[in-house]
């Protein structure tokens, strides 16, 4: 039975959204990339509490890179995460598993390297080391998604809603431009514009990162996914209107396959900048091959 | 008493056999060459098996290494041939494979006995990620370019792997790995070797009230390249393994005058710790050899403004390189050299071969292929003799005079 999980901008979104969702993903301060926010141990603590008592789900993101100034602190984190009733702990860097293996942790580990995803062995691989859950790559199309599931024992989660990933850098790429020009930073948010495409860019404490110009919408194939045994369909409600993310999360829970065009062009109404990834789009590597 | 000081691997690109040879003539210890599949420069001339074999058997009679990356990220269609395609390498004596995927470790250990190098494309920063990998049968690390000098020694304090660091070349602006612009810009997959450097594109930055940033220049993400030039001596007392030369599809040009510079240094280092000094004509023969500027980077900063490059796409083509010397006869004295770029009599220039050495002269005769006597060389691949004093050999660079130096 394929799951709903929502990655929330704040514990009123949880609240509003708990009936509607078997799973939330949050972000833990200073270790969690991607989120539209992070929350301090304490605030976590009360949150995951909230959604232990409507049996809900919980997985915390620890996915940025880590150095080794910041080991200790991710220790601390994670002897505390293992007090708390959550079902998984996203991790990108290798620190998180190396300190799960070493002290034998209860939670489990979904692996989050989110564009590292893309092929059934690799999957297998960490399975093999016991990470029960893994977070696919939206770089590949519907068809090696549903192959990688028929071939893994892994739970996947798959963002099927929401602006995706593209970038992240160590570097303040904004503050540096602007710091350059003598230009005054008005907040951590700005959009790179080219070809009339707009590509959100934060530059914070962790970095630069960017998001896709476009919306991915999966919901029409979401129906195929749960028929082949997708776990988690992940919907992200960072960047996208509190009222607008509420319907569609309603419409992903309703989604038939009687109802799927219909609800599918709907959020094509919804919203101006959608489309479907690469769901049906083959990356190329080799140029000359494919000219 | 003197410092026991162990060299470090000096590891440079080779994107064909020539440039292999070069690599090794002017120093390199080992180099990594991209095989048929599965390297992340998939839009470049890369090694076939039968050149891979010469490579190894070529690079093992003078005691150096080959590596071979398999650094892509496989996607579930390569799986197929993954397996025949690693017992190939194995087959072809290479000395190690440079992964990122783990299905390639995976499969590395099940059919092969080759020995695994960690690409940077996984993004080690720390001990615990370092002792990971150490676990799942990697013997090297290579070191994300983001590692900084303390988190270095705190893995090289704590894990026994060996490490290995960037020392010179073109930096990703982003986590390598974590970067696909270059899939949803260009539809070419970043990690399967595809990447079109959308880090050097231009773009409008506008704020979240819809303004346009209005700037001398567009914004971009763009790098200055990297120099380690003043920190190899650190890096060789850390204990380093190996340093790492950047740019697979470099020219042999440049590849004879990275490798050579650092190759001084490291020996100069090396062979005498306590007097060691830093010579500052090195800098100035690679920043004349670099189309773009260098700077130290994450080793020793957080990379601010300073570290930017925001001429886009406009970079410097190199006109310093003016020749190779294709042979030289000894009684004559005359070398015959190939024309890359314009040179006339008169010219001050350069001459410098593989072990150390470098002759300044004047052109006072320059003689073409019909044996006339000619003023100036401005044909591409011209060939024409000069006279040349002091012995030199085929493979031999001639450059422009560095003028400071005049």
């Amino acid at each position: 039975m394929t799951k709903m999980m929502v990655i929330p901008k704040n514990f009123e979104m949880i609240k509003k959204l708990v009936d509607k969702s078997d799973a939330f993903l949050i972000g833990i301060e200073n270790f969690s990339v991607n989120l539209p926010t992070s929350f301090s141990l304490e605030e976590a603590k009360k949150i995951i509490s909230f959604l232990n008592n409507h049996e809900k789900e919980v997985f915390i993101s620890l996915n940025k890179n880590i150095k080794n100034s910041e080991l200790e602190n991710l220790e601390e984190i994670m002897f505390k995460l293992n007090d708390f009733k959550i079902q998984g702990v996203l991790y990108y860097d290798m620190a998180v598993v190396n300190l799960w293996k070493k002290h034998r942790f209860k939670y489990d580990l979904v692996w989050a390297q989110e564009h590292f995803a893309t092929n059934y062995n690799t999957c297998n691989y960490w399975k093999k080391m016991g990470i029960n859950y893994g977070l696919l790559s939206t770089e590949i199309t519907l068809d090696e998604i549903i192959e990688i599931i028929k071939n893994s024992k892994m739970k996947f989660i798959l963002p099927l809603f929401g602006y995706l990933p593209m970038f992240a850098s160590f570097r303040h790429l904004v503050n540096n431009y602007l710091d350059y020009f003598e230009k005054e930073k008005i907040s951590n948010s700005y959009y790179m514009e080219k070809e009339g495409k707009k590509y959100m860019v934060i530059d914070d404490n962790h970095g630069t990162f960017v998001y896709s110009s476009n919306i991915i919408n999966g919901l029409l194939e979401s129906v195929k996914l749960k028929e082949v045994g997708l776990s988690y369909i992940l919907l992200n409600s960072f960047n996208i209107d509190d009222e607008k993310f509420e319907e569609v999360v309603t419409m992903f829970n309703e989604v038939t396959i009687e109802n799927s065009e219909e609800l599918d062009k709907k959020i094509y109404e919804m919203f101006n900048n959608v489309d479907k990834g690469f769901l049906y789009t083959k990356t190329v590597y080799k140029v000359k091959e494919n000219e | 008493m003197n410092k026991v000081i162990k060299k470090p691997e000096l590891l440079a690109p080779a994107g064909d056999l020539d440039r292999l040879k070069i690599a090794f003539m002017y120093g390199a210890d080992a180099v990594y060459i991209g095989g048929p599949m599965f390297g992340l420069r998939a839009n470049t001339t890369n090694f076939t098996i039968d050149e891979i074999k010469e490579a190894t058997k070529f690079a093992h009679k003078l005691g150096k290494k080959v590596y071979v990356t398999v650094n892509i990220i496989l996607h579930n269609q390569e799986l197929e041939i993954l397996e025949s395609y690693l017992k190939e390498l194995e087959g072809a004596n290479v000395d190690a494979i440079i992964v990122s995927d783990p299905a390639v470790l995976d499969a590395a250990r099940k059919y092969t006995k080759l020995e695994i190098h960690l690409s940077t494309q996984q993004s080690t920063l720390n001990k615990e990620a370092a002792e990971f990998w150490k676990e799942q049968g990697v013997t090297r690390l290579v070191m994300a370019r983001e590692t900084s000098y303390e988190d270095l020694r705190d893995i090289k304090n704590n894990v026994d792997i060996e490490l290995e660091t960037f020392i010179h070349g073109a930096m990703c602006a982003g986590v390598s790995g974590r970067c696909v612009l270059s899939n949803f810009l260009t539809n070419r997959d970043a990690n399967r070797g595809g990447c079109s450097q959308v880090c050097r594109f231009t773009f409008d930055l506008v704020d979240i009230n819809n303004e346009k940033v209005t700037a001398e220049r567009e914004f971009t993400f763009c790098t200055k390249d990297l120099i380690m030039l003043k920190h190899i001596p650190k890096l060789i007392d850390l204990g380093i393994a190996a340093l790492k030369i950047e740019g697979r599809m470099r020219s042999a040009y440049y590849i004879a005058t990275v490798v050579s510079i650092y190759r001084k240094i490291i020996d100069e280092y090396c062979n005498n710790p306590e007097k060691y000094q830093y010579n500052e004509k090195y800098e100035q023969i690679l920043s004349r050899c670099a189309n773009r500027e260098s700077i130290d980077q994450f080793l020793v900063t957080d990379c601010n403004k300073d570290y930017q490059y925001y001429v886009g796409r406009q970079e410097t083509s190199n006109q310093d390189f003016l020749g190779v010397v294709l042979d030289y006869d000894k009684k004559t004295k005359l070398a015959t050299i190939q024309q890359r770029n314009y040179f006339e009599k008169g010219d001050e220039v350069e001459i410098f071969g593989p072990n150390h050495e470098e002759i300044s002269l004047t052109i006072d005769e320059i003689i073409d292929e019909e044996g006339n006597l000619i003023d100036v060389v401005r044909h591409p691949l011209q060939i024409v003799k000069i006279k040349v004093n002091k012995e030199i050999k085929a493979n031999y660079f001639m450059r422009k005079k560095i003028k400071e130096y005049i």
